[in-house]
């Protein structure tokens, strides 16, 4: 399939999310299956003998009956089954400078990120946030999970201001005890310190937890022709300036937000991505996969 | 210092537009939805006025280049003073040497006032002495002293060209601005109207001009003159010939006078004329005995008791030579086309050709020496021994007329020609079926003279293939040639293709015949038609521009070469400066004599208005430019707009480059994280 496909513009263009799900990663897939260091699927890993309290439905019946003996058949994939994505779907994510808004964008890589599991058999779930859990899809395999998946991230819409504190608790507090992959999508307009003190709990319990850090490409390089009375979408705040400071000063200030976020989350254990609306969609992906075979 | 157009001053408010620009423009912010503003500062104050020094040079510039427009195109102007002491002037003496001041000693008169400005000439005041007729030019360098102002003043020489006081007024616009200084002019002259420009303008004196006119000539003139003389250029029966001349009454009263014919200083006739007051009368000689070869010929006014004698004698070259031997071939069945080529060239030049005819059957070895040139009427196929000294004698220079009819039309080339015969068309006379001309060459010399050729009918048209080297002069509607120029060897050929029998056209009976019968007589012959009469400082033709091998060399009246070494080589055309004979020599033989008269314009002393005069005398005052004060002191007025317009250009061009620099200028930053991590993931 055309790499183009990858291409937020592109995607932009195709109203149904799912379908922009399975044409990123069938895409990215296809795409990967060039590369053998890539291969993605439900490899075996090994047999190992059945104790009390396993499920019945992996006990190898062909191996017990030449042999009498129950083996439980064991996958690669097994070992992390629960993807949850938290997407931040605060006013400031409704930005966009093109067609593409910061939303949009990490809709799309939320979607394909479920799809991705879904194809995996893995348990997927959304949090969808702003300063409140918006909406919330518990992480699961079941027949259905996938739609609820998709309509959750589907009706995400900007509301209100970010606030990590709220959401993050919630997912604490309900799956603590339960490994697996968190994947969260969001601006980060908040102190980097705080951002990394917030998320890095779940590290702690053994959870991977990557981020995906989104930004217009005018908010890392603006670009005004004259004075500008800039009103913030969350606040309403209003603030003049000028394309100088845009130029130099703010530049310098991004740059400094986003290294001080890479460089916390480093050294907190979390795995973290910059992406750019601009740009395609499989370096997220490919983020996400090597994560996922680290884990496996 | 002053404004010519100060009314523009008023466009000085648009200087406002570029403050409005810079300071009112630039408070209007964009209202702007941001994502965040958690890296935003507030940088109006500081913004604006940053952007406001900032833009302090664009803002600078662009005000200075529009009020520096606004006061080009006020005009500006101061004026500076000049000292009396050093208005120094130039004194010029322009002489009029032009044929009407012959008059008398009006010469002398002239040169003699002129004297009296020697007085005035000095080191730092240096006069100058100008000649002027047709052409104007000074005698010897500008002089610092009185002597050779007076020497300068004795050189000036008659002359007989005609007056042109334009070629004066260009000489003099030259002088100061070669020398830088303004000039006092003192002309002597006779103030002819003829001497005045079609255009007054030719007539402007550089700034700060004085002139003075000084008339030579008394208020009333009376003069007669022989004014045009017209006589045959060659002629061939001296009983027959005939001169006539015009003779005028300019400003005088009727008088009878008498006129003699001259040759070669015989006095041949005279005869009385009675001339109308203000008015002309011609006379006619009949009968010019001269010998052969060229005569000097005039036409005088006997005691004409005129103020003016120079213009009583007016000369003409004439030449006698024995008419020109034709050769006229025809079949024993042709004896009518030798009846219409003899009507046709005696009527046209009397007695200029002598058509000796011969039958084909007859001929074989015709004598070609002295021989014009040779016609030939349908001439069919040829005996051998006479096509071939037909072509001996074309190849060596001879012309040759060939009129092709049926038997011409039944061979596969022409006779002599050797040009292919495609076939020969026929129409019926009674089914009016014919073909006529229908392009012509207007300006080849057989054509130029055959006004209605194209209403004559040719019933018979021999389709000939004029190949590549032939040049058809005439051709019918469907491109048939009709009149063909084939050049074979050093001579030519000429080709009409019907015959000359009124059977195959009806050309010998159209009023077309004549003139084409005698152009092509006189271009087989090689004959120029002249009446060997020239103005002076009109132009002679000394040879084509394609004969320029042939050497050419002109005696003048005194019998001196009038030609450099590099003109007899090369010149096509030679402007005689004085009156008299010049002979013309030209390296195959040939030679030739032009009479060369003073323009008849000079004969008319009618003088030139007072007003017209004194509007030539203003174009020389000073202008908006100049002035000068009682004192003599002269103020000269400047005005800079010239260069504020440059300095507008200059400004324009430094506003581009600074408005670029500071729009573009700032440029990108450093590459974003993005960038960054993009080029890493590369």
């Amino acid at each position: 399939m055309d790499q183009r496909f990858l291409d937020p513009h592109v995607l932009a263009s195709i109203s149904n999310l799912e379908l922009v799900a399975k044409t990123v990663v069938d895409g990215f897939i296809s795409g990967l299956h060039r590369s053998p260091k890539f291969g993605f699927s439900q490899e075996f890993a090994e047999y190992r003998m059945y104790n009390e309290g396993d499920d019945l439905r992996f006990v190898d019946w062909n191996v017990f009956a030449r042999t009498e003996r129950a083996y439980i058949k064991r996958f690669k994939g097994e070992t992390n089954s629960r993807l949850t994505l938290l997407l931040d779907a605060s006013a400031s994510m409704a930005y966009s400078s093109h067609s593409v808004t910061k939303i949009d964008y990490a809709k799309y890589l939320a979607a394909s990120l479920a799809y991705m599991a879904h194809q995996q058999r893995d348990a997927a779930g959304v949090i969808v946030f702003d300063d409140e859990v918006r909406e919330y899809v518990t992480p699961s395999s079941r027949a259905g999970q996938f739609r609820r998946t998709m309509f959750a991230i589907e009706n995400a819409t900007p509301g209100r201001r970010t606030d990590f504190a709220k959401p993050f608790f919630h997912f604490l507090s309900t799956l603590r005890n339960r490994r697996g992959l968190a994947v969260v999508v969001s601006d980060f307009y908040e102190d980097p310190e705080t951002v990394i003190k917030t998320i890095e709990p779940l590290r702690f319990r053994g959870n991977d937890v990557v981020l995906f850090h989104i930004l217009d490409p005018q908010e890392v390089r603006p670009k005004f022709d004259g004075p500008v009375l800039l009103i913030d979408s969350e606040t309403g705040q209003e603030l003049e300036t000028s394309p100088e400071y845009a130029a130099q000063e703010y530049r310098g200030k991004i740059d400094a937000h986003v290294a001080a976020l890479k460089q916390k989350a480093q050294t907190a254990g979390l795995t973290y991505h910059l992406h750019t609306t601009d740009k395609p969609l499989d370096s997220a992906l490919r983020e996400f996969l090597l994560v996922r075979q680290g884990r496996a | 210092m002053g404004f010519l157009s100060p009314w523009f001053l008023g466009a000085a408010a648009l200087a406002g537009l570029p403050v409005w620009l810079h300071l009112l423009r630039q408070h209007k912010t964009t209202p702007v939805h941001f994502s965040s503003l958690m890296f935003f500062e507030k940088r109006t104050t500081t913004s604006t006025r940053q952007r406001r020094l900032r833009y302090y040079a664009l803002l600078a510039m662009r005000l200075l280049a529009l009020l520096l427009l606004i006061l080009a195109f006020a005009r500006p102007y101061w004026e500076r003073k000049i000292a009396a002491g050093s208005g120094k002037r130039m004194t010029v003496a322009a002489i009029d040497n032009s044929f009407s001041l012959r008059r008398g000693n009006a010469l002398d008169a002239a040169k003699e006032q002129a004297l009296g400005l020697a007085g005035k000439v000095s080191g730092a005041e240096p006069g100058i002495v100008v000649a002027f007729g047709a052409s104007a030019h000074e005698i010897g360098q500008k002089a610092d002293d009185a002597a050779t102002f007076r020497n300068h003043v004795q050189a000036v020489a008659a002359g007989d060209s005609r007056t042109s006081y334009a070629e004066l007024s260009r000489v003099l616009r030259g002088l100061a601005e070669a020398h830088r200084m303004p000039l006092d002019v003192h002309v002597y002259t006779d103030l002819q109207r003829s001497g005045m420009p079609a255009r007054f303008a030719d007539l402007q004196l550089p700034a700060d001009t004085k002139i003075e006119i000084h008339d030579v000539a008394p208020k009333e003139l009376t003069n007669y003159t022989v004014e045009a003389v017209t006589p045959p250029g060659r002629i061939f029966d001296t009983a027959k010939a005939r001169v006539r001349a015009t003779i005028a009454a300019l400003h005088a009263p009727k008088a009878t006078k008498q006129v003699s014919l001259v040759a070669d200083g015989k006095v041949l006739a005279t005869k009385p004329v009675d001339i109308p007051e203000n008015g002309r009368a011609s006379v006619e000689f009949t009968g010019l005995d001269t010998g052969y070869g060229f005569h000097r010929g005039e036409v005088r006014l006997e005691n004409a008791g005129d103020t003016f004698p120079g213009d009583d004698v007016f000369r003409f070259a004439i030449e006698r030579s024995d008419p020109r031997k034709v050769l006229y071939l025809h079949s024993g069945r042709d004896s009518r086309s030798a009846l219409y080529v003899k009507a046709a060239l005696d009527a046209a030049v009397p007695n200029a050709y002598a058509i000796e005819t011969a039958a084909y059957e007859t001929t074989s070895s015709p004598n070609l020496n002295n021989v014009s040139f040779v016609m030939l009427a349908d001439p069919g196929t040829l005996p051998p021994s006479l096509e071939n000294a037909l072509k001996d004698y074309v190849q060596k220079g001879g012309a040759l007329w060939i009129a092709a009819g049926g038997f011409t039309g039944a061979l596969p080339k022409l006779p002599v020609s050797g040009l292919a015969v495609k076939e020969s068309r026929m129409a019926s006379r009674s089914r009016e079926m014919f073909q006529s001309v229908a392009a012509k060459e207007p300006l080849h010399p057989v054509m130029e003279r055959t006004a209605g050729i194209e209403s004559v009918k040719f019933y018979q048209v021999v389709a000939i293939d004029p190949g590549a080297s032939a040049k058809v002069l005439a051709k019918t509607a469907d491109a048939a040639p009709v009149v063909i120029e084939q050049p074979m060897g050093e001579g030519r050929i000429l080709i009409l293709a019907s015959p000359l029998d009124n059977l195959g056209n009806n050309l010998p009976l159209h009023p077309a015949f004549v003139p084409l019968l005698e152009r092509a007589a006189q271009y087989l012959s090689r004959q120029q038609e002249s009446t060997g009469i020239v103005a002076v400082g009109e132009g002679v033709e000394l040879r084509a521009a394609s004969d320029r091998a042939i050497g050419v060399e002109v005696l003048d009246p005194r019998g001196e070469r009038a030609l450099t070494l590099e003109q007899a080589a090369k010149a096509t055309s030679f402007a005689p400066q004085t009156e008299g004979y010049y002979e013309i020599r030209r390296g195959n033989g040939r030679a030739s004599l032009v009479a060369v008269n003073a323009d008849r314009r000079e004969s008319d002393f009618t003088r030139m208005e007072d007003e017209t005069v004194a509007l030539w005398k203003a174009t020389g005052e000073p202008g908006e430019t100049q002035r000068v004060n009682a004192s003599g002191e002269r103020t000269e007025t400047v005005s800079p707009w010239w260069w504020l317009l440059l300095a507008v250009l200059g400004l324009t061009v430094a506003e581009g480059v600074a408005a670029s620099q500071y729009l573009y200028g700032s440029g990108e930053g450093a590459p974003s994280p993005a960038e960054l991590a993009s080029k890493e993931a590369a």
